[in-house]
C-alpha cells in the first residue's frame, strides 16, 4: 500500500506547509498616517515639497454659534462658520479640544495659544516650556529649505507671534507685505529652476545601510518554507521602494512650474484697522504662496490679530479685546453684536488665506493639497478667557494624508492630540507629546487618510 | 455706541470726556494682562477662623457616625434680577473716566513706551494721580453708588430681625433688608448693595458670565469640600455635623468639563482650612446649619488668598441623587473682603488698580462706601461694623474627604 | 464554465468534495448490483457486479489523494472546530480508508478465482458483497465527519476531542514524535522591540515612532504575528526609529553603558573596534551570532560614514542602524543560525518567559551548546522563571489573551460616559494586568481564583469609576473590594466591561462572546449579515428597558438562536456593569436580572458567574492552550491535540499554578522539537520528570 506512505509524507508536508504561516496579505496597516506617502511621492516621479503652517488669530469665538452640531462630512455649518462655506471642502473642523490646566493657572490670552502650540498649559507666562509645534517640523522638514521657517503678522506687530524654540528664542514676524517680499525673493533669493543640484552625503549613507541589509538575504533565505519567504520579499519589497525614494532625493528635483517671481507689494503702514489688516493678510498671503511655490520654505505661521486682538473698525475707540469684555450680550441675539463682527471678520480671512493657496497649481494639484494648515485662537469664549473647546481647524490634505471637509468633535480632550496628528502627517518621528495632564499617544485617526 | 450702560451715567453728555475716556480705556487694556483681574472677584466668597480645638473634635465627629463627603461644582455669588430703576443714578465710574485728562496724557506715553522700547509702563507712574487701590488714602473720596433701589436680592436672614438703616438700635449697624426672590423677607446680603450697582456685576456682564461658565471652580481656583456626619436620614434628620475644608489638588472635569462625582480628595495640608465643624439639622429635605466661622483656599490668575466669612450657615436642600443646592450666608469681614477686591498680582506688579477698570468702579470710592454698609461684628469701642452680610447659591457633589496625614498632628 | 473547471482542476478541496460521492453512492449501487447478480447468478452479471465493486472502491483513492491534497488549503480557513473535524475526518480515513483499496482487492481476487472454478463463482461474490457493504459502512463514518467539517449546521455533536487521533497515531512514543509542529518566523512586537532597545544600549533611550499595527489570529497577536509582514510605510518607520536608536545609543552618556572599545583616534576609522562593536551587539540584537561576511559589511558601511563625516561614532551608528533595520533584528527567525544550533531554542524560551531577547548567559551558554544537555536547559529553565523579569513575559502574555491591544483606540461617548478618558481608560488597563501579574507571579495562586479575588489595586483617576475612596494622592493603592462594590475577581474589573461593550451602551453579547472565545477557547459564529439590530439596540424604547428584555428577542428569533444563547446567558451576568464599567442596579428604571447559567452552572450575580468561570474546566484547558500556541506562534498541529490533554493535566496537578504550566510547555516535545530549532531529536524529557517538576511547585 504505497500511497499510504506518500499520504503519511504528504501530510506532514502540508501540514507544515500550512502552519508554517502562509497568507502575506495580513500585516497591512490600516489608519497608517504613511499609507500613501510612497504613492505620492512616485507617481509624481519625485517627492513633492510638503508644507506645515499655523494661522492664528486673536480672541476666539462664541462657542454656541460657531461650534457645529452634526459631526463626520457635510456637517452644517453654524452661523459663525458661513464665511468658510465657498472652501469647506478643503477644511476640517476641531471642536472641542481644549488646553488641560491640570493645576496650572490659565494665564489669559497665552495659556490657550501656547497650550496649543507646545502641548501643556505653561507655568508661568515668562517661561514658555517651548518649542512650539511649528519649531518642531520645521526641525524635520525645514531644513533643506532656505528659511527654516516664515513668520508674519498681518496685523503689523513683529512681536506679537508666537513660534518660538523657547521664551527667549522667539521668531519675530515680518509685519508688512513688503518686508516679507524682500525678506524671501531680496538678495540672496536664487531661483530654484536655476540653481545647481547637490546631493545630501547624509541621504548616501541612509542608502548604504540599506544596501548593507540586503546582505543578509542569502544567509535566511534558505533556511525558511516558502510562505515566509514570501514574507521575507514583502520585507525586501518594503527596502527597495525606500532605497528608490532615496535615489529620487539623490537625484536633481523636479522644476517648480508654479515658481514665477512676481513683483513688489506696496509698502504700507502698522494699522489695526480691520479694514487694513484683511488687505495686508490678503497681499502677504500671495507673497508666500509664491515663497512656497518656490520652496524657499516648507513652514509658515500666520498671525491675523494678535491675542487680545487690538483690531478695531474705523472711528471707534473700542478693540475686538475690550468688546469682548465690556459690550453686553444682546438679550435678543444672546451674544455680543460687535466683538462678533471681527469673529466673523477673521473667519473671512481664514477662508480667503485658504483659497489663495488653493489657487496655486502644483504637480497633480494645488499647494494646498501638498500643505496642511492649522488655525487656531487663544480662547474659545473670550469673554471669560476659556480655553475650553478651542475654535481649531486644519486646512489641506499633505498629500493625501488628511481628511478635509469633516467635523470632528474632541470632547474636551488635550489639544495635544491635535499636534501630535500634525506631528506625525509632517512625518516627524514622535510617538507621545504634550505635558502636564496633556500628554497623547493618540493621533486623531479620524482626520487621517 | 454699543454699551447700554452709558446711557444714564452722569458723564454721557459730556462728548470731550466721553471721547478721551473711551481712547484712554482701550489704550489702558493694550496690555493682555489687564484682564486677568476679572476673574479674581467671582471668588469674593467665604471666610474662615483657624480653631485646632475644633477640627479635632469634627475629626472625632467624623470617625464616629457615618460620613458623606461632597465637592463644591458651582459657588457663586448674587446677580440682580435687573429690576426697573435699581441704580437710578446709574453705574459707578472708573478712574479712567473721572481723571480724564492725567489718563489722556498717560496713555500716549504708555503707547509711545511700547511701540518703541516695547516694554509696559507702570500704573503707578507719576504722570497718573496716586494709586488708590494700593494706598486707599492716596486719593480723596470721589463718592460711591451703592444699590438702593427697589430690588429683589436672594440670601439669608442673618440677624433675624426685619432691620431698616432708619429704626437702627443701638449697638446695631443701620441697614435695609431685601426680600427673597422667593419672597422671604428680612434678606441681610449688603455685599450686594456695594456691588450692585458695578457695571460688572449687571446681567451679561463679566461676573455674570464667569458664574456660568464656572470659571473659577474649573480651572482650579479652589476646590471646596464638605463633610456632613451623622446624617441617618437624608429627609429627616435632627443632629448632623457639617464641616468645610479646602482641597490641595483643583476639582476633576469630566469630558463635558463639568466637576466630576465620586473623586476623591485630601483636604488641605494646612489644617487653617480645616474649617470648625458647624451642628445642623435636616427637615424635609432642607438643611440648616449654625453659624460657624470659614476660611477658605483661593489661588486662581492673579490671587494667592484665602477668603474669610464669619458667622456663616448653609440652608440647602438634599436632592435625590445626592447633591445638595442651597445658598450661604455670613457676615464677609471687611478688611478680607478689601484684600480680596485689590491684592492680584502678576510677579511683583499690583494689578488692583487694573480690576477696578475692569470691572467698573474706583477703589477710593469703594473703600470708602465698605463702613457705610457694613452691617455685621460691630468694634466694641468704636461701635463701627467689621463685616458685612452677603450671600452665594452652591452646588455641592458627593466626594470622598480623605484627611491629610500631617507630621504637624503630633 | 471554464472557471468552474478551473476551479475543479485546480482546487483540490473542490475535486475532493467532487469525487466524494463515487465511492459511497458507487458502493452502494454496487453491492446491490452484486447482490442482484448472486441471486440470478449468471457469470455475466457477477463479472459486472465484481468490476462495479473494484471501480468504485478504487475511485476512494483518487478521494483520499485530493483529500490530502486539500488539507492545507482548507486547514488555515477553518474555525477551530471545523479544524477539528477535519482532523478527525484525517485520522478517521488514515484508519478506515484502507477498507477500500482492501476491498478492490478482493474484488479483483473474486474475478480471478471466478473466471477459473465456475463452482467458486458465487461464494467468492458472496464475500467481496459483505466487505463491500463492510467499506461502503467504513466510507460514510469517513464522509459524516467530513460533511462537518464546512458545515456547522451538521455538528449536533461538540467537536471531536481527538481520541480518534490519539488512537490513530498509535501508542505514546509514536505520540511524541506526532507532537510537534513546524518552526515559526514572527514579527517583533513594540514591547519586544523596546525591551531588546533597552537590553542592549541600556536604559534612557527614546523610542519615537509608529510601529506596524499587530493583528489578532485565532485569539492571539502572538499568532498574528507569525503572519506578519512589513509593509514599505512600515519600514519607513523602522528604518527612522533605527538611526534615531543609533544616534541616542551612541551619545557619549549612554554609551558608556555598552560599548566594549574605544577608537584610537575618534575622528578616524577603527575597524578593529567597530568589529568588536559588531560583534558584541550583533548576537544580542540578531539572536545568532554575526557571520565574518555580515560583520564585514557592516564595518565596510562604518568606514563609508566615518569617511563622509569624520567621527567614529557616526560610523558605528550607521553600521547599528543597518543591524536595527535587518531582517535578523525584526523578525524572530527560527532557523539554525549555523554556528549556534540552539539559537533558535534559547530565543523562543527567552521570548516566552521574557518576552524579549536572550540575556548575556543564556547567549553564553547557548554559544558552547550547552542547550543540548537537558540538565543545563532546566537550569536556564528554572532561571528564567524564577527572575523578576518573568513578570514582563506574564503580563505580554495576558494582555494579549484578554485582547487588551484593544484599549489603545478605545473610546465612549461623551454624552453617554462622561467620566471616560484615555487616562481612565490606560489606569483600568493596568488595574487589571497589576492584579494578574500579583496573583499569578508574585503569590503564585490558582489561576482560577483570579476570578474570585477581591484583591486589587485602584488610582485615583479610577476612583470615580467604581465610586471607591483613594486615599493615595498619586500611584497605586492595594485594595479588597468591599461586599458592596458588587464586585468580586477580575471579570468585575472596569477593563473587561468597558472593552467589550459598545461606545454608547454595555453588551452582553460581546462579554459573552469574549468569556467564550477568550477565557474559554469555544468558536462563536459570526452574526448573519442580514440581521435588524433596530429591536435590540434602542436601549431607550419603553417596552424593553433592560438588555434583558432586548436580548430576548434573540432567543425568540430561530436565525439569532443558536449563537445567542452561547453568548448572552453568560453575558447578561455582566449586565450591572454599564459601558464603562460602573456598577448600577438598574437600567431605564428596571432592576437588573444578573443571574444565569453557563453551561448548567446556575449563578445569581457577576460574583456568580466569576465563580461559575472558575469551576469550568474549559477555563484551564483554555489557558493551556492559548499559552501554548502563544509559546509556539502557531496554532497546535494533529498530533499536538493529543498532547495538550497531557499538558491540562499536569497543570491541574500543579494546582494550576501559572509557572508550572510555562514549565511544563518549555519541557514539551512541541517546543523543543521544532525542525527550525536545529538538533535533529532532542531528549524529550521525560514525563516522570516533569510530574516531579510540577509536584514541587504545587507544594
Amino acid at each position: 500500500m504505497t500511497f499510504l506512505i506518500t499520504r503519511r509524507r504528504l501530510l506532514e508536508r502540508t501540514l507544515r506547509g500550512s502552519l508554517a504561516g502562509a497568507g502575506i496579505s495580513v500585516g497591512l496597516p490600516y489608519l497608517d498616517v504613511f499609507l500613501n506617502s510612497n504613492g505620492d511621492a512616485l507617481a509624481a516621479g519625485a517627492p513633492l515639497p510638503l508644507r506645515f503652517g499655523t494661522w492664528f488669530y486673536g480672541c476666539g469665538m462664541n462657542p454656541d454659534r460657531w461650534n457645529p452640531t452634526s459631526e463626520g462630512a457635510d456637517f452644517a455649518l453654524p452661523p459663525e462658520l458661513q464665511p468658510i462655506e465657498a472652501v469647506r471642502q478643503h477644511i476640517s473642523v476641531l471642536s472641542g479640544f481644549s488646553v488641560i490646566l491640570a493645576g496650572e493657572t490659565n494665564h489669559v490670552h497665552r495659556t490657550g495659544v501656547f497650550g496649543t502650540l507646545t502641548g501643556g498649559a505653561p507655568k508661568n507666562t515668562t517661561e514658555i516650556d517651548g518649542p512650539t509645534l511649528d519649531v518642531l517640523i520645521a526641525d524635520t522638514v525645514g531644513q533643506s529649505t532656505r528659511f527654516r521657517s516664515l513668520e508674519m503678522a498681518a496685523h503689523g506687530l513683529a512681536k506679537d507671534t508666537y513660534s518660538m524654540r523657547s521664551e527667549r528664542a522667539r521668531n519675530s514676524a515680518e509685519p508688512s507685505p513688503l518686508s516679507l517680499y524682500q525678506r524671501v525673493f531680496g538678495s540672496g533669493f536664487t531661483d530654484p529652476n536655476a540653481g545647481e543640484f547637490a546631493p545630501d552625503p547624509k541621504t548616501m549613507l541612509r542608502k548604504s545601510v540599506l544596501s548593507a541589509v540586503t546582505e543578509d538575504r542569502k544567509a535566511i533565505e534558505g533556511q525558511l518554507g516558502q510562505a515566509d519567504r514570501e514574507r521575507l520579499d514583502e520585507y525586501f519589497t518594503s527596502l527597495r521602494q525606500l532605497e528608490r525614494q532615496l535615489e529620487l532625493q539623490l537625484s536633481a528635483p523636479p522644476p517648480l512650474e508654479a515658481c514665477t517671481p512676481a513683483s513688489a507689494p506696496k509698502g504700507s503702514p502698522v494699522s489695526q484697522d480691520i479694514e487694513h489688516v484683511a488687505e495686508n493678510h490678503d497681499s502677504m498671503t500671495k507673497v508666500l504662496a509664491l515663497a512656497l511655490a518656490c520652496d524657499q520654505s516648507r513652514v509658515f505661521n500666520m498671525v491675523f490679530s494678535a491675542g487680545a486682538s487690538r483690531l478695531h473698525t474705523a472711528g471707534s475707540a473700542d478693540t475686538h479685546h475690550t468688546l469682548t469684555h465690556e459690550e453686553a450680550k444682546d438679550p435678543e441675539l444672546g451674544y455680543q453684536p460687535e466683538a462678533t463682527k471681527f469673529v466673523l471678520r477673521s473667519m473671512e480671512a481664514w477662508a480667503r488665506f485658504v483659497d489663495v493657496l488653493a489657487s496655486v497649481r502644483e504637480g497633480d494639484g494645488t499647494l494646498l493639497d501638498h500643505s496642511v494648515v492649522l488655525c487656531h485662537s487663544e480662547t474659545s469664549d473670550a469673554n471669560s478667557h476659556s480655553v475650553t473647546g478651542l475654535p481649531l481647524m486644519l486646512a489641506g490634505t499633505a498629500g493625501g494624508r488628511v481628511k478635509n471637509g469633516i467635523h470632528i468633535r474632541g470632547a474636551g480632550e488635550s489639544t495635544a492630540r491635535v499636534g501630535l496628528t500634525l506631528q506625525q502627517v509632517m512625518g516627524r518621528n514622535v510617538a507621545r507629546w504634550g505635558y502636564r495632564g496633556n500628554e497623547t499617544s493618540r493621533p486623531i485617526s479620524e482626520i487621517l487618510a | 455706541m454699543p454699551f447700554d450702560r452709558r446711557t444714564g451715567t452722569h458723564m454721557t453728555d459730556l462728548q470731550r470726556v466721553n471721547r478721551s475716556f473711551d481712547w484712554a480705556r482701550e489704550a489702558a487694556r493694550t496690555t493682555t494682562y489687564s484682564h486677568v483681574v476679572v476673574i479674581a472677584l467671582s471668588v469674593l466668597i467665604l471666610g474662615c477662623d483657624s480653631d485646632n480645638r475644633e477640627v479635632k473634635t469634627g475629626a472625632a465627629q467624623a470617625e464616629a457616625t457615618p460620613v458623606r463627603g461632597y465637592v463644591m461644582a458651582r459657588w457663586f455669588d448674587e446677580i440682580p434680577h435687573d429690576e426697573p430703576g435699581e441704580c437710578p443714578e446709574g453705574l459707578n465710574v472708573t478712574e479712567v473716566e473721572y481723571f480724564s485728562e492725567q489718563w489722556e496724557r498717560y496713555m500716549v506715553e504708555r503707547t509711545r513706551v511700547r511701540e518703541e522700547e516695547g516694554r509696559f509702563l507702570e500704573w503707578d507712574h507719576a504722570l497718573l494721580p496716586p494709586d488708590a487701590c494700593q494706598d486707599p488714602r492716596a486719593q480723596p473720596d470721589p463718592g460711591y453708588l451703592t444699590l438702593n433701589g427697589p430690588a429683589r436680592v436672594s440670601g439669608l436672614d442673618l440677624d433675624g430681625v426685619a432691620s431698616s438703616r432708619s429704626a437702627a438700635q443701638a449697638g446695631q449697624c443701620g441697614h435695609d433688608d431685601f426680600v427673597d426672590p422667593d419672597g422671604r423677607p428680612g434678606i441681610d446680603n449688603q455685599a450686594w448693595r456695594l456691588m450692585g450697582c458695578v457695571r460688572g456685576y449687571r446681567p451679561n456682564d463679566l461676573m455674570d458670565r464667569l458664574h456660568k461658565a464656572n470659571t473659577m471652580i474649573n480651572e482650579g481656583g479652589y476646590a471646596i469640600l464638605m463633610e456632613i456626619s451623622g446624617m441617618d436620614d437624608p429627609v429627616n434628620d435632627d443632629d448632623v455635623a457639617v464641616q468645610f475644608l479646602s482641597s490641595a489638588a483643583p476639582v476633576s472635569l469630566n469630558a463635558l468639563g463639568e466637576p466630576m462625582e465620586m473623586v476623591s480628595f485630601t483636604a488641605h495640608s494646612d489644617t487653617t482650612y480645616h474649617n470648625a465643624v458647624a451642628r445642623g439639622r435636616i427637615v424635609d429635605g432642607v438643611l440648616t446649619t449654625d453659624p460657624v466661622d470659614l476660611r477658605l483656599k483661593i489661588k486662581q490668575q492673579t490671587q494667592d488668598n484665602a477668603v474669610y466669612y464669619r458667622d456663616a450657615r448653609i440652608r440647602g436642600t438634599v436632592l435625590a441623587d445626592g447633591r445638595i443646592e442651597g445658598t450661604l450666608g455670613a457676615y464677609w469681614d471687611n478688611e478680607n473682603f478689601w484684600s480680596m477686591m485689590n491684592d492680584h498680582m502678576i510677579g511683583d506688579r499690583h494689578q488692583g488698580r487694573n480690576a477696578a477698570f475692569n470691572r467698573g468702579f474706583m477703589c477710593a470710592g469703594l473703600y470708602h462706601a465698605i463702613p457705610r454698609v457694613a452691617d455685621g461684628h460691630p468694634d466694641p469701642e468704636t461701635g463701627e461694623c467689621t463685616s458685612m452680610s452677603m450671600a452665594l447659591h452652591f452646588e455641592a457633589k458627593p466626594a470622598f474627604v480623605i484627611r491629610p496625614t500631617l507630621a504637624s498632628r503630633d | 464554465m471554464t472557471e468552474l473547471w478551473f476551479e475543479i482542476s485546480e482546487n483540490p478541496a473542490y475535486r475532493h468534495i467532487l469525487l466524494n460521492h463515487l465511492p459511497i453512492t458507487g458502493l452502494a449501487v454496487s453491492a446491490c448490483v452484486l447482490a442482484w447478480a448472486i441471486w440470478e447468478n449468471r457469470w455475466r452479471s457477477l463479472v459486472f457486479g465484481l468490476l462495479l465493486c473494484l471501480a468504485t472502491s478504487a475511485s476512494g483513492i483518487l478521494v483520499m489523494q485530493s483529500g490530502d491534497a486539500a488539507y492545507p488549503f482548507l486547514f488555515d480557513q477553518l474555525d477551530g472546530a471545523g479544524q477539528a473535524w477535519l482532523d478527525d475526518h484525517v485520522a478517521l480515513a488514515e484508519r478506515w480508508g484502507r477498507a477500500l483499496p482492501t476491498n478492490a482487492l478482493l474484488a479483483t481476487i473474486a474475478l480471478g478465482i471466478g473466471a477459473r472454478r465456475a463452482s467458486l463463482r458465487r461464494y467468492a461474490s458472496a464475500v467481496v458483497l459483505c466487505t463491500t457493504l463492510g467499506s461502503l459502512a467504513a466510507a460514510s463514518v469517513i464522509a459524516t465527519a467530513g460533511g462537518q467539517v464546512r458545515h456547522s449546521e451538521f455538528r449536533f455533536s461538540s467537536a471531536p476531542t481527538g481520541e480518534a487521533i490519539a488512537v490513530s497515531s498509535g501508542e505514546t512514543s509514536q505520540k511524541t514524535h506526532e507532537a510537534r509542529g513546524p518552526a515559526v518566523m514572527r514579527r517583533l512586537t513594540e514591547a519586544q522591540y523596546r525591551n531588546a532597545i533597552e537590553d542592549v544600549f541600556g536604559p534612557g533611550i527614546e523610542l519615537a515612532g509608529r510601529f506596524e499595527p499587530e493583528n489578532r489570529r485565532d485569539g492571539l497577536i502572538a499568532l498574528g504575528s507569525s503572519r506578519a509582514t512589513i509593509t514599505s510605510s512600515g519600514f519607513e518607520q523602522y528604518e527612522r526609529m533605527a538611526s534615531d536608536v543609533a544616534r541616542q545609543a551612541l551619545a557619549p552618556a549612554q554609551r558608556a553603558k555598552w560599548i566594549p572599545c574605544a577608537p584610537l583616534d575618534e575622528a578616524s576609522a577603527d575597524p578593529a573596534c567597530a568589529a568588536s562593536i559588531l560583534e558584541r551587539v550583533g548576537p544580542m540584537l540578531l539572536r545568532v551570532p554575526l557571520s565574518e561576511s555580515n560583520v564585514a559589511a557592516r564595518v565596510e558601511v562604518a568606514n563609508q560614514a566615518v569617511a563622509e563625516l569624520g567621527d567614529f561614532y557616526a560610523g558605528i551608528a550607521s553600521a547599528l542602524t543597518s543591524l536595527l533595520v535587518a531582517p535578523g533584528f525584526l523578525f524572530r527567525i527560527e532557523a539554525t543560525g549555523g554556528a549556534w544550533p540552539d539559537a533558535a531554542l534559547a530565543s523562543r524560551l527567552s521570548y516566552f518567559l521574557w518576552n524579549a531577547g536572550p540575556d548575556a548567559e543564556l547567549l553564553e551558554v547557548v554559544g558552547r551548546g550547552g542547550l543540548a544537555d537537558p540538565a543545563t536547559y532546566a537550569q536556564q529553565v528554572d532561571r528564567l522563571l524564577s527572575s523578576p523579569r518573568l513578570e514582563q513575559g506574564v503580563r505580554a502574555l495576558f494582555e494579549d489573551v484578554f485582547q487588551f491591544d484593544d484599549f489603545d483606540d478605545l473610546g465612549k461617548d461623551p454624552i453617554r460616559y462622561p467620566i471616560f478618558s484615555a487616562k481612565v481608560a490606560s489606569h483600568a488597563k493596568e488595574q487589571t494586568l497589576r492584579t494578574v501579574v500579583d496573583h499569578l507571579v508574585e503569590r503564585e495562586s490558582d489561576y482560577r481564583t483570579l476570578f474570585t479575588t477581591r484583591r486589587s489595586f485602584m488610582t485615583r483617576a479610577l476612583g470615580p469609576v467604581y465610586a471607591l475612596p483613594v486615599r493615595a494622592e498619586s500611584g497605586w493603592e492595594e485594595i479588597d473590594f468591599p461586599e458592596s462594590s458588587g464586585r468580586r475577581g477580575v471579570l468585575t474589573h472596569a477593563s473587561f466591561n468597558m472593552l467589550n461593550a459598545h461606545s454608547g451602551r454595555s453588551s452582553a453579547t460581546l462579554r459573552g462572546l469574549f468569556l467564550r472565545e477568550a477565557l474559554l477557547c469555544q468558536h462563536v459564529p459570526p452574526a448573519p449579515a442580514d440581521v435588524d439590530f433596530g429591536l435590540f439596540n434602542a436601549d431607550d424604547s419603553p417596552e424593553f428597558r433592560t438588555a434583558r428584555d432586548r436580548l430576548e428577542v434573540h432567543s425568540s428569533n430561530a436565525t439569532c438562536r443558536s449563537c445567542h444563547l452561547l453568548t448572552d446567558p453568560i453575558g447578561l451576568g455582566l449586565e450591572r456593569f454599564d459601558g464603562m464599567g460602573r456598577h448600577r442596579s438598574t437600567e431605564n428604571g428596571a432592576p437588573i436580572d444578573a443571574s444565569g447559567d453557563l453551561d448548567g452552572d446556575r449563578f445569581e450575580d457577576p460574583a456568580g458567574l466569576g465563580e461559575a468561570i472558575a469551576a469550568s474546566d474549559r477555563l484551564t484547558a483554555c489557558l493551556a492552550k492559548q499559552t501554548y500556541q502563544y509559546a509556539i506562534g502557531r496554532v497546535t498541529t494533529l498530533g499536538e491535540r493529543s498532547w495538550l490533554r497531557e499538558l491540562e493535566e499536569r497543570f491541574e496537578d500543579g494546582g494550576y499554578k501559572l509557572k508550572v504550566l510555562l514549565r511544563e510547555i518549555v519541557h514539551s516535545p512541541g517546543f523543543l522539537n521544532a525542525p527550525g530549532l536545529a538538533r535533529a531529536e532532542r531528549v524529550t524529557s521525560a514525563p516522570s520528570l516533569l510530574r516531579r517538576s510540577a509536584k514541587e511547585d504545587a507544594s
